[in-house]
């Protein structure tokens, strides 16, 4: 399932998937697979995203749809 | 070996002269001592290499995991290619025609092509701040090389065969440079998806 969440996060700040990969030590392969839905993130990763997006896990992974 | 303990050494006229048994130990150890220092230079350079390159600069989690994979697929290919490697070497046929080195050889540049080609289809074969033109010219380079090797020996000789059989002299040189040729077509094509995707997410937004 795409994380729209995550890529809409991205775009308010201007980020780049290239800048948010830069942010979070990861390729930007990875953040686009993340976005995708392709790839699921460990904690650390997540917890890397939402600080540089300034977001918390559950605005930007807490899937609803789930509950 | 004389009857007094020394060796006889054949120079190129094919005269024999006298070596004491001192003498050639003290020649092999030399090399001994060259190969040693070849392995040392070789494993302070890869340390230096290692401690002072970019520690910002490697694979992150998910290229990691695909590169596990990658490995695991790479060491199935092996198995498999070596057990058909070892069927071919039982023919008659195949052994009168291809030395057994070479399909050896075969086997292992199959595993290593398959390691290789899922790597780079999944983003995993270079490190995050790696650049692919760098490794693209050293694959040019091994390609350039092993080819000029390859259509030498065709020039001199007519054919890749030596004696009759496809060895490793002209033959290994040939699987390198098929080998590092899939590796170079994959990661261009790979940069062209690439560089679109990335394209593709700049006009998004």
């Amino acid at each position: 399932m795409k994380n729209l969440k995550m890529k809409a996060a991205r775009a308010a700040k201007d980020f780049s998937q290239e800048e948010l990969a830069d942010l979070c030590n990861v390729s930007r392969q990875t953040i686009s697979a993340i976005e995708k839905g392709d790839y699921n993130p460990t904690i650390n990763l997540c917890i890397a995203i939402c600080k540089a997006l300034d977001k918390t896990l559950d605005e930007l992974f807490w899937n609803e749809d789930n509950e | 070996m004389l009857a007094d303990g020394r060796c006889v050494r054949h120079d190129d006229t094919g005269r024999g002269k006298g070596v004491s048994a001192s003498e050639r130990e003290i020649s092999m150890s030399y090399e001994q001592i060259l190969i040693i220092a070849a392995v040392i230079v070789v494993a302070v350079g890869l340390f230096v290499a290692i401690y002072y390159s970019d520690k910002r600069n490697k694979f992150d989690e998910r290229q990691l995991l695909v590169r596990a994979k990658a490995y695991r697929l790479g060491f199935g290919a092996l198995i498999i290619s070596d057990l058909v490697v070892m069927f071919l070497n039982s023919l008659e046929g195949w052994n009168k025609d291809v030395d057994s080195s070479f399909s050896i050889v075969l086997a292992l540049a199959v595993s290593f092509t398959v390691f290789s080609l899922y790597c780079i289809t999944h983003d995993a074969f270079f490190q995050r701040k790696d650049n692919p033109k760098e490794y693209l010219i050293f694959c040019i380079i091994v390609c350039v090389c092993e080819g000029y090797v390859v259509i030498s020996h065709l020039i001199e000789n007519g054919t890749l065969r030596e004696n009759g059989r496809f060895t490793m002299t002209p033959g290994g040189s040939l699987l390198l440079a098929i080998m590092f040729l899939i590796v170079m077509i994959a990661i261009i094509i790979k940069m062209l998806i690439n560089k679109a995707e990335a394209a593709e997410e700049e006009e998004e937004e």
